[in-house]
């Protein structure tokens, strides 16, 4: 019996500035200032489900009815936190590249501009959980040197993720 | 990583770019740099009916490098900011004065418009990358005989994606009757041409982006390439060594005797890192342009590239 064979690709969320963001001229003054732009906590109105939604919807756009049905289907979010902005997806083996060409076309969800960076693909959830936990170490240690007061909040629920993941749904296949 | 294109918000000599649209063009610049991009080349892009002022070397070029390296280095130090040329050509006859005005940029690439252009572009004239405009259906069929006497030169070509991703908000500036699911269509199409043409060898990949939003990380751009048909094992030296290698020869060009030998202590990679203070004006240097070889043409610069492949 050959067993069901799936991809996990950790993603997440980046808020670049646009002409009429408030961050628009502090941007690129220094390297913190960017970095908590980019790195900003997603609103609550995108959720797993209005994040499927926007995927399916440009699998749809691009790959028509036969990505839709192939790739489209299987996407699942298996994880996502608005504080990191980063989540998990699951989808089949095959079409995990389309997943993540589509992903990359994305350029809004909701009504947020955002592009999708797609930071690592995994064939098991626990490297993925792993390997966010040590980007936001990585993200910390940069954003320590720095000595700014907003920084706490992100550094914080940075803080909490690795706590986070004890909520991940798993598999039934998995286990 | 490397993105050898991103546009200087100005198309002209006569213009200067306002307060604003610089803050844009260092914010692009700051977000690749978040992406994981540290060599970034800023792209002046300009029609062959432009007059040059070729009289006048200091006017050449445009882009106030030293106002942004001043402004970001500082901030984010492992950033290295380049300039480059992009001549859009149909008759590369007209062309003139390339010896004088190529020692100003970093990089000289040109986008040729018909497929003359591109044939004269890449047997006589001494240019580091060749792009295409994607937007648009290429008038001419790219026979692999052109482009791969061309990668064989050592010239690149660039695939700008800067199109396909942008959505709504990329198409404010181009003409409205051209819709957005027809340039989408148009790039996969092109980038196929190319793929096909090419093999897969001397493509580089950049972003092209004139906001932050069109800006996407270098692996993701590989992964949907793929899906296109780009070769596997060759596409991480689209972001990686091919764009290195445009930069190199580009740097040659003003660095070098004969785009062979370079002198000094100093390591390869210290050729693309280290910026000329001062350009003197060296009238030796002027007569030896005509005789500029490409690193291909002779057996010695072959054994140079090979080595360089390390």
């Amino acid at each position: 019996m050959v067993r069901l064979k799936q991809r996990y690709i950790l993603f997440d969320i980046i808020y670049p500035p646009t002409a009429d963001s408030v961050e628009f001229s502090s941007f690129s003054t220094s390297h913190s200032n960017a970095l908590l732009t980019l790195h900003q906590t997603s609103p609550a109105s995108i959720s797993p489900k209005t994040l499927i939604q926007a995927i399916r919807r440009t699998i749809q756009d691009n790959y028509g009815d036969f990505g839709a049905g192939t790739a489209g289907l299987s996407v699942s979010i298996k994880y996502f936190s608005n504080k990191t902005s980063t989540g998990i997806i699951r989808c089949g083996r095959s079409s995990f590249q389309t997943v993540i060409s589509a992903l990359t076309l994305m350029d809004k969800i909701e009504s947020s501009n955002v592009l999708i960076r797609c930071i690592h693909v995994s064939g098991t959830i626990k490297k993925c959980e792993e390997y966010s936990i040590k980007r936001s170490r990585e993200l910390m240690r940069l954003l320590s040197k720095d000595t700014s007061t907003i920084k706490d909040s992100l550094v914080s629920s940075l803080q909490t993720e690795a706590g986070d993941f004890e909520n991940v749904e798993r598999d039934e296949d998995i286990e | 990583m490397f993105d050898l294109n991103v546009p200087w918000p100005i198309n002209n000599y006569t213009t200067k770019p306002t307060e604003s649209q610089l803050v844009g063009l260092k914010n692009t610049i700051v977000t690749l740099y978040a992406l994981g991009y540290t060599h970034i080349a800023i792209n002046f892009t300009i029609n062959e009916a432009i007059r040059i002022p070729v009289g006048s070397p200091e006017q050449i070029n445009p882009i106030n490098i030293e106002y942004l390296t001043s402004e970001l280095v500082p901030k984010f130090p492992k950033l290295k900011l380049f300039t480059r040329l992009t001549l859009i050509v149909s008759d590369p006859a007209k062309l003139q004065g390339l010896a004088k005005i190529q020692s100003q940029f970093d990089i000289l690439a040109v986008q040729p418009v018909n497929e003359k252009a591109l044939q004269l572009c890449t047997t006589n004239l001494d240019i580091d990358l060749i792009s295409f405009n994607f937007a648009t259906k290429l008038p001419f069929f790219l026979k692999h005989k052109t482009i791969g006497s061309a990668v064989e030169k050592g010239i690149k070509f660039e695939i700008c994606y800067s199109t396909v991703v942008s959505g709504s908000i990329g198409y404010a500036v181009t003409d409205n009757s051209i819709n957005v699911q027809l340039i989408k269509k148009n790039f996969f199409n092109n980038v196929l041409q190319l793929i096909r043409s090419s093999r897969s060898k001397g493509i580089v990949i950049s972003s092209g982006a004139s906001q932050p939003l069109q800006t996407r990380n270098g692996e993701d751009i590989l992964t949907l390439l793929k899906t296109l048909g780009l070769d596997q094992s060759r596409a991480k030296a689209c972001i990686t060594l091919n764009a290195e290698r445009v930069l190199v020869s580009g740097r040659l060009r003003v660095k070098s005797y004969k785009q062979t030998i370079s002198a000094g202590n100093e390591p390869e990679e210290a050729l693309i890192e280290k910026r000329e203070v001062k350009k003197e004006p060296d009238q030796k240097k002027a007569n030896t342009l005509a005789y500029k070889k490409r690193l291909g043409d002779s057996s010695s610069g072959r054994l140079l590239k090979k080595q360089r492949r390390k």
